[in-house]
């Protein structure tokens, strides 16, 4: 089913939540709603529910206006952050509810919670209380719980916030599988960019109940519209320094020493003169010899080892970068490198960046 | 330097803090039932010397085939069925209402409260002046609707009604209380979970609240239902020291009472007495049995 929403506003006492968001969903994609802490991404989401009413705005599903029912009329199945399955209920009857709640037969309903059971591989823990299961068996079966009536939307709220790292990884691809198979319309509140850029159709990055950028995770990594989203994504995050667009190129003001980058890939967010901040990403930053004409070179202040990368942290001028490189060289502090810069954004100067 | 004079085991040390509390229950509360469960074997005595000549189960036997105990059994008995139940679906009813955010919450939750810590007897006083014939608020509200005067408390059809009326509207406060704050212990994502469900907010109740504060609700059973078994003085104020027209609000405490005091046959008493210590074994034993059973799953 297709979501639109319409100046959707959320208003507290004095906190304005979420402000005018204008969006739309298509139907049977899943959609990441991304941002920090209190950016207003949980709120649309109890909104998108029922559980919360707007201030102001209207949801439509397909061109329907639902922000006259509750939320137990709209059908929507939803899997929350701390699992909320009904401690009193086995497995099977807390996935058997919502269709006993749907007026199912209790032959049909023992039927359907086996498929649903058997597309998430809970089948063995059917008669167990959830207290006797662990968080992402736990996760499993509300998740189960939440698509056994066959609802039109799925909404997960942070659904994998209270597992571990490994289990993260696994069952977010379950997720992304099931919802493929099923082609919900899928609404996926989370805080972590690599969750939202490894199973979305689309990312919804929101900053202050507002939308920063909304677009295919690709896009969003390689075309950010706005630092807010160039500095969300990306980890190590994006090296800014200031700049001026000059004929020939970007002039990048690194203090004592000015550098003029003609090359690489410059990307824009907006027609763009004068000064601008440049965003390059330490991945962006490639090794190259201290001779080579426009290149940043600086002296190694810190050296990280993560993995199957390696990040180096040096002062160019009076700017502090990071760059990541791989393992075949071995660096020390103190010394002096060089690195080419193979793709650059450019934003608008904004004085507080 | 002095050393300090120190005992050891712990246990030992634990055992002389409880001691000043501990021989205040075992002469007021150990030593009684113990003396009354004994006395009732007694058949035999002299009660100024303490002296026992014979002992045997003709109390208990006597007790048992005295129609005014099965009598007073029976009445107890009903009121308990009728006035436990009763007590806690109004009860939860309320506490729901309270739970909804409605305005003046607290307000409610103190008068409804107020019941609660007033004095048996001084409640007894006042119903028993509302519920006066002729000159009784009740009636007097009942012939502003234009009805007939209703002799409550010398029908004896309407004791065992009134006193069931009493002990809900007495105990209301507390379970109110009780429940409420098992309400609010109630986590807030079943309901939320409930509603995405599909479940409106009369099912959620029956199939997700209610089950949830099971054990509240079970305690408030036993509980209520050992105090039912208790009821006396509501009896003994409302009813001018008589159990009642025609014996209607005879119970189980009363019938001690009366057996005690005003016959002095105290080993009847005792008997008596320890047959009610059974009942209400049985129920305790009943709520050990569910809480422990549900521990385990």
């Amino acid at each position: 089913m297709r979501i639109r929403l319409e100046n959707l506003t959320k208003r507290y006492q004095e906190v304005t939540a979420v402000d005018h968001l204008n969006l739309e969903i298509e139907d049977g994609d899943l959609v990441c709603l991304l941002g920090p802490s209190g950016c207003g991404k949980s709120t649309t989401l109890s909104i998108i529910a029922g559980l919360e009413q707007a201030t102001e705005g209207a949801i439509y599903f397909d061109e329907e206006n639902v922000g006259g029912l509750e939320a137990e009329e709209r059908d929507i199945g939803m899997v929350f952050q701390d699992y909320a399955l009904y401690p009193h209920m086995t497995v099977q009857e807390n996935m058997a509810f919502p269709l006993k709640m749907q007026g199912w037969k209790k032959k049909d309903r023992i039927e359907k919670v086996k498929e649903a059971a058997k597309m998430l591989q809970i089948e063995e823990y059917l008669k167990r209380k959830p207290g006797k299961l662990s968080g992402g068996q736990q996760q499993r079966v509300a998740i189960a719980r939440a698509i056994v009536k066959n609802p039109k939307i799925l909404l997960l709220d942070e659904p994998l916030s209270n597992l571990d790292a490994r289990l993260r990884i696994e069952l977010r691809d379950e997720i992304r599988r099931v919802q493929k198979q099923l082609g919900i319309t899928t609404i996926f509140v989370t805080h972590d960019q690599e969750e939202a850029l490894s199973i979305s159709d689309k990312i919804l990055l929101m900053e202050k109940g507002k939308i920063s950028q909304y677009s295919s995770p690709k896009e969003m990594y390689m075309e950010p519209q706005n630092v807010f989203a160039a500095k969300f994504l990306g980890n190590p995050p994006m090296n800014f320094v200031p700049g001026e667009k000059v004929e020939d190129g970007i002039s990048l003001l690194l203090g004592d020493e000015n550098m003029t980058v003609k090359k690489g890939t410059i990307h824009e967010a907006g027609e763009l003169k004068g000064s601008v901040c440049v965003g390059i990403r330490p991945e962006a930053l490639e090794l190259c010899s201290t001779e080579e004409e426009e290149a940043i070179s600086g002296v190694i202040t810190g050296i990280q080892t993560l993995g199957k990368d390696m990040y180096i942290h040096f002062r160019a001028g009076e700017q502090m970068l990071t760059a990541c490189v791989g393992w075949e060289k071995t660096f020390s502090e103190g010394e002096r490198v060089s690195f080419r810069v193979k793709r650059l954004h450019l934003f608008p100067w904004e004085d507080d960046r | 330097m002095k050393r300090k004079w120190k005992i050891r085991n712990p246990q030992f040390r634990a055992f002389l803090y409880l001691l000043p509390a501990l021989s205040v229950i075992a002469v007021f509360q150990f030593y009684p039932v113990l003396k009354s469960f004994f006395m009732g074997f007694y058949t035999k005595f002299d009660y100024l010397t303490d002296t026992v000549e014979a002992v045997g189960l003709d109390n208990f036997l006597y007790v048992l085939k005295d129609p005014e105990f099965a009598l007073a059994m029976k009445n107890t008995a009903v009121f308990a069925v009728i006035s436990v139940p009763l007590g806690i679906i109004t009860a939860l009813v309320f506490a729901l209402i309270l739970n909804s955010n409605i305005r003046f919450q607290k307000f409610f939750r103190s008068a409804y409260f107020l019941p609660f810590v007033t004095s048996m007897t001084a409640v007894a006083v006042v119903w028993r002046w509302m519920l006066n014939k002729d000159y009784g608020m009740v009636n007097a509200l009942l012939s502003v609707l234009g009805m007939p005067k209703v002799a409550w408390l010398t029908d004896a059809q309407m004791t065992i009604p009134i006193l069931i009326v009493l002990s809900v509207w007495k105990g209301l406060g507390y379970k109110i209380i009780i429940l409420l704050a098992a309400l609010q212990g109630v986590d807030e994502r079943y309901v939320k979970a409930g509603r995405m469900d599909g479940a409106g907010s009369f099912r959620r109740i029956c199939y997700i609240i209610l089950p949830i504060l099971r054990p509240t609700i079970l305690f408030l059973s036993v509980t209520s239902l050992i105090g039912a078994f208790k009821i006396f003085d509501e009896v003994y104020i409302m009813y001018g020291q008589k159990p009642g027209p025609l014996q209607s609000g005879l119970t189980i405490v009363y019938y001690i009472f009366d057996k005690f005091y005003r016959h002095w046959e105290f080993t009847t008493a005792s008997a008596a007495a320890f047959l009610l210590f059974l009942v209400i074994l049985f129920f305790t034993l009943l709520q050990f049995l569910f809480s422990s059973e549900r521990r385990k799953s």
